[in-house]
């Protein structure tokens, strides 16, 4: 009799599980960072970040013995068991991701992000720009990235695209990175040094006002435009 | 699966049925909600779609009828209102147009249709508010510009019929869509946009004093002088501005082809050296046109002024000469310090050149030369016509002045003006008031950011 039971009882669980399932995954996938708890500008590394404080934090895990690997400024998935497992060890939630509660508990001081802002500076053109260069071309070679700011500021300065900084940017179609949401990312230390090199005058792109990745492009009029130069994976052309 | 392999009794069987009916509702009502939400987010982009679309047809509009006024207007206050108005117009339909999701090729000779005559009007309103009326050259300019004003018009009114009939969409958002439709309904705001495109292939080229001038848009390297030089060449200069031996490795990179020809250069030095210096030489006369060195900088030893001096020294070595530093600028443990030229104690902004010092080592990482090759370097004349005296009359009485010397800066236009530059203060903020050292008006006011990372002017 009982067995009977639980066997008409299978349908119905089966499919509470699958609903079940789906349902968590439409939950977790509309929740937005803000509502976790975390937002995305108060995380300071987590894997795939690179630089400076990847290298501090690196430091710090070795020190302390929870990292094995080279102090190299890469997050690598070593890095992240070791900040995984030292989270554990100080009862923190062992996400891998380094956010404010982990840097303060492994004694790295979170700068105030406006705190730095004063008037007239362009830190809000430096970070719009460096979101561009980081969504664009993270993976391309320092002279690249600064190139493609370099594009965007010569934009600014043609009357063939608008005239701001963020009209450029934000021109439907205009970016793939903007297009795709890839944009909206934290950018890292190298982007933000290649944006303020771009806006300090630096063009190593010669003055181009377009640029393409010629493996990705099937857009015949972009490779009808006369190149001016390549770097990396990008043709520039005016 | 066991589940599907049982017999099933007909009780069993119907509640199998219940549950699965169940689901299907659920799912119905899951895709229901996805679709409602899909179509708001679609209604909410094209209502911010036909925003753009339609204030920009009311701009180009008003625009038509403000150039109509221009051309019978004969005073210099009605001028410079109407051309202050078509200016802010034109900046708002330029505006509008950059929004609105067409493919840059289709709009980009409308886009710089607006942005022209924006700095157009707004050159002519500069020199209204100067007193002076337009001449015939610029009326005839105002009549061109308004005849093609009045054909995009018209040509805005047909596609704002169709679409409010609902013929034409904005934005196939969707990429699967836009590859199925291709041909057909994605890309017909493209081509209609495309077809007014055609009407400014006759569209005259306009020179004028503003920065969309085209002969600024253009503009030509007057400081690049000197031979053609040979790759080798060029190799030996990189190796020597970079400091680094003769048996360093360069690779060219690019070949730079842009207004200024270069070899695009890499100085290999391995990864634990802190990467490659990258390095542009021009092919004619050898000038290093920038050099960018990424390597970190961790720490900040040196004190900004230990800094400026190996940043003049480095340019000394390199044969730059009569420079004095402007502004610096601290950032990730390097300093950025511009430098200008100065000519029988005559400052030329015009003239300059940016040096990039790490402050950990004092190694140069960054230098940049462009507006020093594009700057012209004969300049007719430095002596003023009017004497300090006469200049410090036109100051404002607010502004306490510190220093006063004369200057060449550079204005709209690609022009040049010489300028008395009094620098003073104003409620605890500085500033650099330029008077016209000829007929002594008021050319530019920068203010002063002083801030522990740097100055900056604006």
């Amino acid at each position: 009799m009982s067995e009977k039971n639980s066997k008409k009882k299978i349908p119905y669980i089966a499919v509470l599980l699958i609903y079940s399932i789906f349902g968590v995954f439409i939950y977790t996938s509309t929740l937005s960072p803000e509502l976790l708890g975390e937002t995305a500008g108060s995380i300071l590394v987590k894997y795939g970040s690179r630089g400076e404080e990847v290298r501090t934090v690196q430091d710090k895990l070795k020190r302390w013995g929870y990292y094995k690997g080279t102090v190299d400024g890469v997050y690598g998935w070593m890095t992240r068991e070791a900040v995984v497992s030292f989270q554990r060890k100080n009862g923190l939630t062992a996400d891998g991701v380094v956010g404010p509660a982990t840097a303060k508990a492994l004694g790295i001081n979170v700068p105030a992000k406006t705190a730095t802002r004063g008037a007239g500076t362009r830190e809000n053109e430096v970070y719009t720009l460096a979101q561009c260069i980081y969504g664009e071309g993270r993976g391309e070679p320092y002279i690249g990235q600064v190139a493609i700011a370099a594009v965007v500021m010569n934009r600014v300065n043609d009357p063939k695209f608008p005239n701001t900084i963020a009209g450029v940017i934000f021109q439907p179609g205009a970016f793939t990175a903007v297009a795709d949401g890839q944009m909206f990312m934290q950018p890292n230390e190298l982007a933000m040094k290649a944006a303020r090199d771009a806006l300090n005058g630096w063009d190593p792109s010669g003055g181009a006002i377009y640029y393409y990745n010629p493996a990705k492009t099937t857009n015949k009029w972009i490779w009808s435009r006369p190149v001016i130069k390549i770097i990396g994976k990008h043709h520039f052309c005016k | 699966m066991k589940l599907f392999n049982m017999q099933l009794s007909r009780k069993q069987y119907h509640k199998v049925a219940v549950v699965l009916l169940a689901a299907l509702i659920l799912t119905g009502f899951f895709a229901y909600n996805t679709y409602t939400e899909r179509k708001q987010y679609q209604i909410f982009l094209q209502n911010s779609y036909q925003k753009s679309f339609r204030e920009m047809v009311t701009n180009v509009e008003t625009i038509k009828v403000l150039l109509d006024k221009a051309e019978v207007s004969a005073s210099t206050v009605n001028s410079n209102n109407l051309m202050t108005q078509v200016w802010l117009q034109s900046n708002s339909a330029a505006d509008n147009l950059g929004q609105l999701p067409i493919s840059h090729s289709a709009l980009s000779k409308t886009e710089k249709f607006l942005n022209q005559i924006g700095d157009f009007c707004y050159a002519i309103a500069r020199k209204n508010a100067a007193n002076e009326e337009m001449n015939d050259d610029e009326f005839e300019k105002i009549t061109t510009l308004n005849t093609y004003s009045g054909k995009l018009l018209n040509d805005l009114h047909e596609l704002e019929e169709r679409v409010n009939q609902g013929k034409i969409r904005f934005g196939a958002i969707r990429k699967q869509g836009r590859l199925i439709f291709k041909k057909t309904s994605a890309n017909t705001m493209d081509a209609d946009f495309g077809r007014i495109e055609e009407r400014f292939n006759q569209y005259p080229t306009m020179i004028y004093d503003g920065p969309f001038s085209d002969n600024i848009v253009e503009g030509k390297p007057e400081g690049l002088t000197g031979e053609k030089i040979t790759f080798e060449e060029a190799m030996k200069r990189a190796r020597q501005f970079a400091g680094v031996g003769a048996d360093a490795k360069v690779t060219q990179v690019s070949s730079g082809r842009g207004k200024i020809e270069t070899y695009g250069l890499d100085i290999v030095q391995g990864e634990n050296n802190g990467g490659n210096i990258s390095i542009d030489i021009t092919k004619k006369g050898g000038h290093v046109l920038w050099m960018i060195n990424p390597r970190n900088i961790p720490e900040k030893k040196l004190k900004n002024k230990k800094a400026s001096e190996i940043a003049k020294k480095f340019l000394e070595d390199h044969g730059f000469k009569d420079l004095t530093e402007t502004y610096y600028l601290n950032n990730n443990n390097t300093t950025v310090i511009t430098f200008i030229r100065v000519e029988k104690d005559v400052l030329i902004y015009t003239d300059m050149l940016k040096v990039k010092v790490a402050l950990d080592n004092g190694q140069i990482v960054g230098f940049d030369s462009y507006q020093h090759l594009m700057a012209n370097k004969e300049r007719d004349n430095l002596t003023p016509k009017l004497s300090e005296e006469e200049a410090r009359t036109k100051i404002s009485q607010r502004l306490d002045i510190e220093r006063v010397k004369l200057a060449i800066i550079p204005l709209p236009g690609n022009k040049q003006r010489l300028c008395y530059e009094f620098k003073g203060k104003h409620n605890n903020n500085d500033y650099f008031v330029y008077i016209n050292a000829e007929n002594g008006s008021e050319e530019r006011i920068l203010r002063i950011f002083s801030t522990e990372n740097g100055t900056l002017t604006q």
